[in-house]
This record gives structure tokens, sequence and C-alpha cells, in this order.
């Protein structure tokens, strides 16, 4: 199945470049460089060291394998606020809104994941942890995105056939994927064979969708039309507003108390000498 | 169609996100297919830790 899947990345990385859709999507073209690129270094490091003289190059596969492991993770969440821009696009102010709340629940999400690592034994043996941490919490991130998307398509006026919709729905099914065989697999240890055979059909019909979304024609977008009044519009509107940049002064607290109170009764004091000296004149 | 579309990705959202809540532990968990890593034998322990790889 692994060579079914290379394939299929292979041609939707085809599909994907020729269509020109790195334009749109530079996150995802360097996510499908990453993917493309080192296949075949890692491949070439796999034969070295497993040749009988070739056990002295493992340190060599394993971090190169971690680094491109945590690469993707970085990568894929780059990926995530692409397309959750992308969703977006029609509502610049709400875009921009969002992208700020966006990266505070990617922290929020990989503070919790990473929260579970253990840290009792600093060394090597932590790279595969955290690296496996940080795909987790950009998995959770994934089907976050997935469920934003089928509960904001009427709202965002966004078609099921729409290019972002599909990548967002590929992505959340593999994380999903990924989660459910780890649940199962945990459960049920006796059953790893047929769970193996159903999570790589998993990934096979994620990237299978993926690559049927790439392969069909794009459609235009049309404009998105609303009312007036309508919610939508209305937050959007807000999130313009407060994106501008006007400078306000905003009042501060006092800090001594006692030396204001001393400023303001010499203030007032003075105020009074002064309007008893004109009375008297 | 759009809501056959809607309740589907949220049964996969809503498996997901149990499956996620059932195994916390990042102990319990595999190298996701997400990763360019992905069908390469994965180096669960680091040089000189006394194990080579999995195959998972």
């Amino acid at each position: 199945m692994s060579v079914a899947e290379f394939a299929l990345w292979a041609t939707l990385s085809f599909l994907f470049w020729k269509k020109g859709l790195y334009k749109r999507f530079p996150a995802l073209n360097t996510y499908l460089l990453l993917r493309m690129g080192s296949m075949p270094i890692l491949l070439g490091l796999l034969y070295v060291y497993t040749q009988p003289w070739g056990h002295q190059y493992f340190p060599l596969y394993f971090y190169t394998y971690w680094a491109v492991y945590i690469a993707s993770g970085i990568t894929l969440f780059f990926v995530t606020l692409e397309i959750f821009r992308s969703v977006l696009s029609a509502f610049a102010g709400l875009m921009r809104l969002g992208t700020m709340v966006f990266r505070w629940v990617a922290l929020v999400s990989a503070v919790a994941s990473l929260g579970f690592v253990s840290y009792t034994h600093p060394g090597v043996s932590m790279i595969p942890e955290f690296a496996l941490a940080l795909m987790r919490s950009v998995s959770i991130l994934e089907l976050c995105l997935l469920a934003f998307i089928c509960l904001c398509m009427n709202a965002l006026q966004l078609s099921f056939k729409d290019l972002a919709v599909g990548f967002g729905l590929s992505l959340g099914l593999m994380s999903a994927n990924d989660l459910i065989f780890v649940a199962l697999e945990t459960a049920n240890p006796s059953l790893t064979a047929p769970l193996q055979f159903a999570y790589e059909s998993g990934i096979l019909i994620a990237v299978a969708t993926w690559l049927v979304y790439c392969a069909l024609p794009e459609r235009m977008r049309k404009p998105v039309i609303m009312p007036a009044n309508s919610t939508i519009y209305r937050w959007n509107e807000i999130a313009s507003a407060l994106g501008h940049g006007t400078k306000v002064a905003v009042q501060q607290p006092a800090n001594g108390f006692f030396l204001t109170d001393v400023e303001r009764v010499v203030e007032k004091v003075l105020t009074r000498n002064l309007q008893g000296n004109e009375s008297k004149s | 169609m759009k809501l056959a579309f809607r309740v589907f990705v949220l049964s996969a959202v809503v498996a997901g996100a149990a499956a996620a809540s059932v195994s916390s532990s990042p102990k319990h968990t595999l190298s996701s297919h997400q990763s360019a890593t992905a069908g390469l034998p994965v180096p669960v322990c680091g040089p000189g830790m006394g194990c080579s790889s999995t195959t998972k």
C-alpha cells in the first residue's frame, strides 16, 4: 500500500503544480515539496543503515527522520492556517480577526499536547515524543478546521466543491484516521493487522479525495452577496473596524494615590486663593 | 447533497475527537501518515540507546 500511497502523492503533486495552485496555497506547495524531496533522501539513508556495514549511519537516519517529521508538522500548521484564510477570504475583517484567534488556539493546542511529553530524562529520547506530540496537536487543529468549515458553510456561502473545503476535508480525514487508529489499536492490540489494513485504506481514500478536488476544474467563486442586516456581515464590519489603527488615549488608573490627592488639594487651594483675591480687588 | 456532506464530515470530526480523548498520551500514538516520512521504519530509540526501529 505504501507504493500506492506514494503514487497518489506524486500524482497529486504533479496536478497541484500543473494547475498553478502553488500561487494560491504556498504552504501546501512547501508541504508537497517536502514530501517529494525528503523521501528519496530517507530511502537512501535507510538503505545505507540497513547494510551489514552501515550501522554507524543509524544516527544520521534517526536525526533526518525526526527533523523531516517535525518540519512536516510545522508545515501542516501553516497549511491549516492557509486553508482557514482561504475559506474566509471573502470577509477581510473576519479573516484578520480569525487569523489572530487561530494563532492563539494553535498555541493553546501545542502547549496542551507538549505538556504530555515527559521531561524527566532530557536527551535524544525526547525528540520522538516531542515530534509525535507536535503532530498530534496539528491533527487536532485540522479536525477543528474541518468542524469550522462544516458548521459555517452556509453562513460563509461556501460550496462543498470549493478547493479550500476539499483540502480541509482531506486533511481532517487523515487526522481523524490517525487518531481513530491509535485509539482502536490501544484498546485491541490483537487486531493490529486488520486495523492496519483499514488505516492504510483510510489514508488512501483521504489522498484520493484530495486528488479528485485537484483534478476537477476549479469553479470561479461567486461574489458573496448578502443582506446588509445579516449577522455575518455585521460581524465582518465590526472586525474591519477593529483593525483600523486610530490611536486613542486610554486613561490609566493613578498609581500614587497620596501624591495625586496632594496635587488635587494644592490645585483647589490655589484656585480658591485666586478667586478670593479677585473678589477682594 | 450538501446535507449528506455535512453529516459525513461531522461524523468524521466527532469520531476523531472521541478517539483523541481516549488516547491522550503521546506514548499511545504512532508515526502519522501526514508526515513526509510516512511508510518508512520509525526509529523509536535514539542513537546508542540499544534499539533500532519499528515498521509501524
